[in-house]
Order: C-alpha cells, then structure tokens, then sequence
C-alpha cells in the first residue's frame, strides 16, 4: 500500500558518506601511512590497486604462458630439439599437451620429457629433417604409425 | 676418403724438369697442392672464376686466397638396411617388460594428464584438483577418467583415487558406447 502523504515525497539523501569511505578504507587497510587512513588519499591508491587487479587476470596468462615456454626449451635444448620443433611435431601426431603439462614434464617427469623429445626427432627424421645430423633416433620405432 | 699426405720438396722439384716456368710455378703453388691433396687427388675440371691466382708472397694470406675448383663428383647410392626383424624385436621386449610390470603391480606411484572442464592436470594419487565453475557431478560420486592424453562461482575439488592401468599396453578393452565419439 503506498502512502502519499507529502513528507514522504521527500527525498532520503545521503547518510551513505561514512558507508562508502568504509568500502575504500577497508580495501586500504594493509597500506603504509596516510594512505590507509584517509579517504582522499586512500581513495587514489586502491581504484589503483583495483584496476591493477584487473588488468593483471589477462598479464599472469600471458606471463605464465611466456615462463613455462622458457622453460620447455630448456628442456628441449638439452635433449637436442628445439621448442619449435617438438610444439609442431606433438601437434603433428596429434599429442595435445599443453604448455602447463609440458613444462611440469620437463621439470618433474625427465624420463617422460626425454621420450617426448625423442619422438619428436624421430618423427622429423622420417619427415626428412635431421638428416645432416646424421643416423636416426635409436630407441624409437615408430613403425609407420606416426 | 683419406687425402693423398703433400710429398716433401725435393721429392716436387724432381718433378719439375720436363715442365715450363710458368707451369711449373703454378703446380707447387701450396694452396693449390693442398687442395687437390684435400680432393683426393680428384680431377679439378675448372675454377669457379677463370683466372688463375697471383704468385706472390703474401698469395696465400690474402681472402680468398684460391677460388673454390668445381670437381667432377662420383653419384653414390645410399643403402638403406632393412631393419624390420630388428625394430620387432626391440618393440616386443620393451613392451613385455611394461605388461610384467603392470600384472605384478612393481611400476611405482604413476601419473597421469587428465582433461577436466577445460583444463589439463597432471595426477597421481591423492591429488587434489580444484574445478572452478559449474561442474556437473555433485559431490560424492566417483568419476572414472577413462580416456587420457597423451560470479562468484562454485569450486568442486576432486580427490584422485587411483591411478592405474587396467589392461596390457598392447591389448585393446571392449568398451561399449564409444563409436562416433571424439572425447
């Protein structure tokens, strides 16, 4: 049921000053200084923080992306492919690990990682490539299944 | 193919008397000696470049100090060996091995890639996997993770039994309902 009388047309303004300083301020809470406590200061520091916040979701993928690739050719390096090399074969013979999994292998799993690397130099030896190394892979026989 | 070793100089000199100077210049020039001996003693058809080097003291120290001969190339056939009985034999003990060692359960703690919800894990037992989102098997049910590869919104963990392998390597399970399936 709405009442209509007149005093209740009037607008219920404000009140809310203490309850937004609150927001930003328990945001602010663990800075150093003036900028945890006061609002005008704090107010700066976390729309800072918030909008890191949110560009970083996109960063820390890019960033992960960009480590565990280095250190998959590492791995790769020291077991005589590249990178390239074992990214395209893998996606060749239709092995799909990911970077995650991949990078996880060559730190923790080396035995897994040095078959994977070596499928990936037999399978380019049968494409033809490799072959001013010399001799091909010996341990791996694919027997045309590749 | 070992090179033909450079004869020492007086041997060379006996060599010499029937040719004229310039020829005669010419045929001990080091350089040239040392590339025909690096040939094997291959027949040099021609240079690359027409004329002949200088002859001077320094012909040697200045690059390129000859230009490259074009030499008469014999065509071999590779032999490729047929290593078929070899390669069969090699498959079956490694693969016999691995089957001894899944009947007498001696293989150690194995892991496993596991595709879950968009996401690859690598588990062993007793993992723990966080899947973030809407996940459709409530909490309790025990899922089989048959196939293996190579808004706050709701998380499930899954706990991670077992992992195991349950046929030989080179056997192939009947399983029913799988034809016309990609995942």
């Amino acid at each position: 049921m709405v009442i209509t009388s007149p005093t209740l047309f009037a607008r219920a303004r404000g009140g809310d000053r203490f309850w937004k300083r609150r927001r930003i301020l328990s945001l602010s809470a663990h800075y150093f200084g003036r900028k945890k406590n006061c609002y005008s200061i704090a107010i700066k520091y976390v729309h800072r923080a918030l909008r890191y916040s949110t560009i970083a979701r996109k960063q820390k993928k890019l960033d992960l992306k960009a480590l565990w690739k280095t250190r998959i050719t590492g791995g790769t390096e020291e077991l005589g492919t590249s990178y390239n090399s074992m990214k395209y074969t893998l996606n060749d013979i239709g092995i799909g690990l990911d970077h995650k999994i991949l990078q996880n292998m060559a730190i923790w799993e080396p035995r897994t990682f040095r078959g994977l690397a070596l499928l990936t130099k037999a399978k380019e030896t049968e494409k033809g490539l490799n072959s001013l190394d010399g001799p091909s892979v010996s341990g791996v026989v694919t027997r045309g299944m590749l | 193919m070992n090179p033909t070793p450079i004869r020492p100089l007086r041997e060379r000199s006996r060599r010499s008397t029937n040719m004229s100077a310039a020829v005669f210049l010419r045929a001990f020039r080091p350089t040239q000696i040392a590339s025909s001996a690096l040939l094997g003693n291959r027949k040099i058809i021609g240079h690359a470049v027409g004329r002949a080097p200088l002859l001077s003291a320094v012909s040697g120290l200045r690059t390129p100090a000859f230009t490259p001969p074009v030499v008469q190339q014999s065509v071999k056939q590779e032999l490729v060996k047929d290593c078929k009985q070899e390669q069969d034999l090699f498959t079956e003990d490694v693969i016999s091995k691995v089957n001894n060692q899944i009947v007498q359960r001696s293989h150690g703690r194995l892991f496993a890639v596991v595709y879950i919800h968009g996401h690859q894990h690598l588990v062993t037992p007793e993992d723990l996997v966080i899947v973030q989102g809407v996940f459709p098997p409530s909490i309790g049910d025990v899922i089989r993770l048959e196939k293996v590869c190579f808004n706050r919104e709701t998380h499930t963990l899954l706990r991670i039994n077992r992992v195991e392998i349950m046929q030989k390597i080179d056997e192939v399970p009947e399983v029913d309902g799988v034809d016309g399936r990609i995942f």
